[in-house]
C-alpha cells in the first residue's frame, strides 16, 4: 500500500517484530540499505514491510535518526553532530545501545552503526574484562590455567 | 530486552572493538576465548586500520625512552615507547603502548613489522628476565617461553652477549637468536656462551651446535645482530671480521670485511637499504664518515663520504633508512654522547635534518605491517 502526501512524497509502512506500524516517507526509510533494496525489489507494494528483527521501541528510535539525517544537508554538519550526541545520550544504557546497534546492522544504516559503535567503544574503554562480560552476558570460557596464562601475558610488566 | 538476553553477533563485536585504544584491546583478550582469538587476528587489525588510514609499509623508528624529572627526593622517571614518522621531513611522535614500558629493555631486532624486545632484570641488570616479539602497529605481542639453561625465579640467569631476530623465508618462520653466558656459573666453568634459537612456528627453543670457532667472537658483547636477507650479522670491534648466522640453515659463516686504507678508523656496521654497510672515519678526523656497502657476498664498494662540518660523528650503530619518498637520500640513526640521533640527508643537495631524542634511549627502525607474532593468527594455542 503506497500513500502519497500533499508534497507528493511517497509513503511506506514499516512493521516491527511486535506488530507496531510506522508510516514514513520513502526517502527516510531508504536511508536503510536493506529497506531500499526491498523497495527496489517491489516488496512494499502489497502492504507494509515487515522487519522481524526490530522491536517497535527500537524502530521508533531508528526512524527518528533517519528523519533527522534525511532532512539535513551538509551545511548543518555541526548541528547534526550535536543532535547525534543528544540522540545516543537519550538511549543512555548499553542494552538500549546494543539493541540499536543490532538494528542498524540489520537495516544497514552506516551512519547510525558508526555512531553507536563509537558510543559503545567509549563506554567500555576503561572497563575491566569482568565488567565487559557482565554488560553483554559473555561467558568466561577460559579454564583457570588458560585465564592465568592470558593474565600473565598481559601483566608482564606489572609484576 | 534485558542484558541477560543479549547475544552479540560477532560482526557487531568487531565493529565496536576495532574502535578501542590498544591498551583496552590487550585487556579484553581475557574476556573470552572468542574475543581473544579475534583480538590477535590479522582480519581484526585490517578492520582496525580502516578507521585510521591503512598506511602499511611505512618505515618508522621505534624508540624506548626514559624521561627523568629531578625533584630532590621525589625525582621520578617515566618510561615509554614512541614511534617516529619522518615523512615530509618532519618527525611526528606517537605513543606506542607496550606492557613493559617501565622497564629497562633492549631491542633484539626488527623484521617485517615485528620487533623483538628483551627485558632485563631489575636488580641484576646484566640478566634478562623476558623476551617478547611484538608488532607495534597492531599492538599484538607474544611473550616467549623461558630459554633453555635458565636458573632463578625472578630472572633467567642468562647474560646475553649476542642476539638477533629475523625471518627464515624457506620455512616461513621468524627466529630469535640468543647467545648468552650463564650468570650462575663461574666463568672458569662456563667460558663460552650457549647459543639457542627460538622458532615462532614451533614455539620452542633449541640449542645450536657445532659453532666452537665462532663462540670466542660471540663471547664478547656483540649486542644486536643486523638482519638482512635471511641472515644475522655481527662485527668484531676492529671491523676486520664479520660473522654471519644463516637463519634458514641455522649455521655460522665468515663474511669478508672490506679492506680499506690503513688510515681509516672503524666506526660501525649498518644497513643501507638492501645492503650491509661499514662506516669508517679517516684517521684523526671524526667529523667525516666513509661508508662502504657490500653489493654481493664479500664484495665491498664505496658508497658515500659524509661530512658534518665541525661536529664529531661518533656512531655506535648506523642504520641507513631509505625514507618513504624515493630519491630523498637516507636517514642515519646513530648514538652520540649518550643520545640517539637521526640525521637525514639528501643525496642531491647535501641538506640534512637532525632529530634529537631523550637521554638513555634505544631505538630501532621498523616497518608498519600486519604481520602477527603468532604462527596462524586465528589459532592461538593457550596450552603452551
Amino acid at each position: 500500500m503506497s500513500i502519497t502526501t500533499e508534497n507528493n512524497e511517497k509513503m511506506i509502512t514499516l512493521m516491527s517484530s511486535d506488530g507496531e506500524e510506522f508510516v514514513v516517507e520513502e526517502a527516510v526509510a531508504a536511508q536503510s540499505q536493506t529497506i531500499k533494496h526491498l523497495i527496489e525489489d517491489g516488496c512494499s507494494t502489497e502492504g507494509s514491510i515487515p522487519l522481524p528483527n526490530v522491536t517497535g521501541r527500537v524502530l521508533s528510535e531508528v526512524i527518528q535518526y533517519c528523519k533527522k539525517h534525511s532532512s539535513s544537508d551538509d551545511k548543518e554538519e555541526k548541528e547534526l553532530e550535536a543532535w547525534d550526541a543528544e540522540f545516543v545520550k537519550a538511549a543512555d544504557d548499553h542494552v538500549a545501545l546494543t539493541d540499536l546497534m543490532m538494528a542498524a546492522n540489520f537495516l544497514d544504516i552506516k551512519g547510525l552503526l558508526d555512531l553507536v559503535a563509537q558510543t559503545l567503544a567509549n563506554m567500555i574503554t576503561g572497563k575491566s574484562p569482568e565488567e565487559v562480560r557482565r554488560m553483554w552476558n559473555i561467558k568466561n570460557d577460559f579454564t583457570p590455567e588458560e585465564a592465568e596464562k592470558v593474565r600473565k601475558e598481559n601483566q608482564w610488566a606489572f609484576e | 530486552m534485558g542484558a541477560a538476553n543479549l547475544s552479540l553477533p560477532s560482526e557487531i563485536v568487531e565493529e565496536i572493538l576495532a574502535l578501542l585504544p590498544q591498551q583496552s584491546i590487550h585487556r579484553f583478550r581475557s574476556v573470552s576465548k572468542s574475543w581473544s582469538s579475534l583480538l590477535v587476528s590479522v582480519e581484526f587489525h585490517k578492520l582496525r586500520s580502516r578507521s585510521s588510514p591503512p598506511e602499511i609499509n611505512v618505515q618508522k623508528l621505534l624508540h624506548h625512552y626514559r624521561k627523568y624529572y629531578p625533584h630532590g627526593a621525589n625525582s621520578t622517571s617515566y618510561y615509554g615507547f614512541e614511534s617516529m614518522d619522518f615523512r615530509n621531513g618532519q618527525s611526528k611522535n606517537g605513543e606506542v603502548w607496550f606492557p613493559t614500558a617501565r622497564e629497562f629493555v633492549r631491542f633484539a631486532g626488527s623484521c617485517n613489522g615485528l620487533v623483538c624486545v628483551t627485558q632485563f632484570a631489575r636488580y641484576h641488570h646484566a640478566c634478562i628476565r623476558g623476551i617478547a616479539v611484538w608488532n607495534p602497529f597492531t599492538g599484538v605481542y607474544r611473550k616467549l617461553p623461558k630459554p633453555l639453561y635458565t636458573s632463578g625465579p625472578d630472572h633467567y640467569g642468562l647474560i646475553p652477549r649476542s642476539y638477533g631476530f629475523g625471518h627464515d623465508s624457506v620455512g616461513d618462520d621468524y627466529k630469535v637468536f640468543l647467545a648468552a653466558r650463564r650468570s650462575y656459573l663461574p666463568i672458569t666453568e662456563d667460558p663460552l656462551p650457549i647459543v639457542q634459537i627460538f622458532s615462532l612456528k614451533t614455539g620452542s627453543w633449541k640449542i645450536v651446535e657445532n659453532h666452537s670457532r665462532y663462540l670466542h667472537q660471540l663471547l664478547h658483547d656483540r649486542g644486536r645482530g643486523l638482519y638482512l636477507n635471511g641472515a644475522l650479522y655481527w662485527e668484531s670491534w676492529t671491523g676486520k671480521r664479520i660473522i654471519a648466522f644463516d637463519l634458514v640453515e641455522e649455521k655460522f659463516s665468515d663474511v669478508r670485511a672490506p679492506v680499506v686504507e690503513r688510515s681509516y678508523e672503524h666506526v660501525s656496521m649498518g644497513i643501507v637499504g638492501e645492503y650491509l654497510c661499514m662506516c669508517w672515519h679517516p684517521m684523526g678526523n671524526n667529523r667525516e664518515m666513509v661508508v662502504w656497502v657490500m653489493k654481493e657476498h664479500g664484495n665491498w664498494v664505496p658508497f658515500i663520504q659524509y661530512s658534518e662540518g665541525t661536529r664529531q660523528l661518533v656512531a655506535y650503530e648506523c642504520n641507513f633508512i631509505p625514507p618513504a619518498v624515493k630519491n630523498r637520500g637516507y636517514m642515519m640513526l646513530y648514538f652520540h654522547e649518550g643520545q640517539t640521533e637521526v640525521l637525514q640527508w639528501n643525496n642531491n643537495h647535501g641538506g640534512r635534518k637532525q632529530y634529537k631524542f631523550y637521554e638513555k634511549s634505544s631505538s630501532i627502525p621498523y616497518t608498519e605491517a600486519l604481520t602477527s607474532p603468532y604462527p596462524t593468527a586465528s589459532e592461538v594455542d593457550f596450552r603452551t
